[in-house]
């Protein structure tokens, strides 16, 4: 059985790209061609049960978020998209006139006492033996991410991964970074390379991350690279 | 510009600004940094007076430090 209600006027299409639907049983109606590019979608609130739209870009597994240089006193980078796993690597973060000093990174701007890190170290690069006094740092205000030690100028190479990071809830935090007290990569008296195995307590989204040396009031450059998963 | 200022980077518009710290921050962070200078310095004089102590004790034996060492039977 043929369409009974339109008529031959009705349906026919008016112009290039018309397209002949069904909008009722035994009815039928024009959809008129769409924007370039955008494809045929259902949408049962529409007159003929369709329409056309753009396709949504789907968000890569691992997709650049930014860029930072680091200066001034602190970098903090805002506004971070959610996505459940941050991986950030921290390229030659420089310091200068300082001794013993850590650079240090605080999320969602929170100073508190949520930061709880667990550390083990390589000392000694004549040796690089394991270190036995492998130390954990409870309720620190926040994540080391390397040191340098009594030098004039120290530098620091890391990456930390955080699981969970948009979830309102503890964050796993792993990270690994080496310190050293040149600005050419391990030296041959003063490197030390630190792993440890952390969690962050605070239970907003991670949005934000502050970077900063502990004992120094300035930066001297380096660069953040901070790349987000769905997954 | 003042000693202490913050960058901030949004990403999603990709402003940066430079914000001054507020006299609670710059106390904070002056203060943390003179603790550890007085930390650094108490060390560096503790484990000078124990070496001079200890060369004070060797002086009073008569022996050098390797002597001492063998004596003690360490490495």
């Amino acid at each position: 059985m043929g369409i009974s209600k339109a008529t031959a006027s009705s349906v026919a299409p008016g112009a290039k790209g018309d397209l002949v639907v069904g909008s009722a049983t035994n009815d039928a109606a024009i959809l008129t061609v769409g924007t370039n590019n955008h494809v045929l979608t259902a949408d049962s609130s529409t007159a003929t049960g369709l329409k056309w739209a753009s396709v949504a870009a789907a968000t890569p597994n691992w997709e650049l978020l930014s860029t930072t240089t680091l200066s001034g006193t602190t970098t903090t980078i805002s506004s971070i998209p959610a996505r459940r796993t941050l991986h950030v690597i921290v390229r030659e973060a420089t310091v200068s006139s300082i001794f013993n000093s850590r650079l240090r990174l605080r999320l969602n701007g929170d100073t508190g006492s949520n930061y709880r890190q667990a550390f083990g170290r390589f000392n000694n690069p004549s040796t690089y033996s394991w270190q036995n006094n492998t130390s954990f740092s409870f309720d620190d205000t926040f994540f080391e991410l390397g040191q340098t030690n009594n030098q004039s100028v120290g530098q620091v190479n890391c990456g930390f991964t955080i699981q969970a990071a948009d979830t309102t809830g503890f964050k796993p935090f792993i990270s690994l970074g080496g310190g050293s007290a040149t600005t050419s990569g391990p030296d041959a008296t003063n490197h030390q390379q630190v792993i440890t195995n952390s969690i962050y307590l605070g239970t907003s989204a991670i949005s934000s991350m502050s970077f900063s040396w502990v004992n120094s009031a300035s930066s001297n450059g380096g660069t953040v690279f901070i790349y987000g998963s769905v997954n | 510009m003042t000693k202490y200022q913050e960058k901030i980077y949004n990403i999603q518009t990709g402003e940066t600004i430079f914000r001054d710290f507020t006299p609670e921050e710059v106390a904070e962070l002056e203060a943390e940094m003179e603790a550890i200078q007085s930390a650094a310095e108490a060390a560096a004089a503790e484990a000078a007076a124990k070496a001079a102590a200890r060369q004070a004790l060797l002086d009073r034996l008569g022996i050098t430090a390797e002597e001492a060492q063998l004596l003690l039977g360490s490495n």
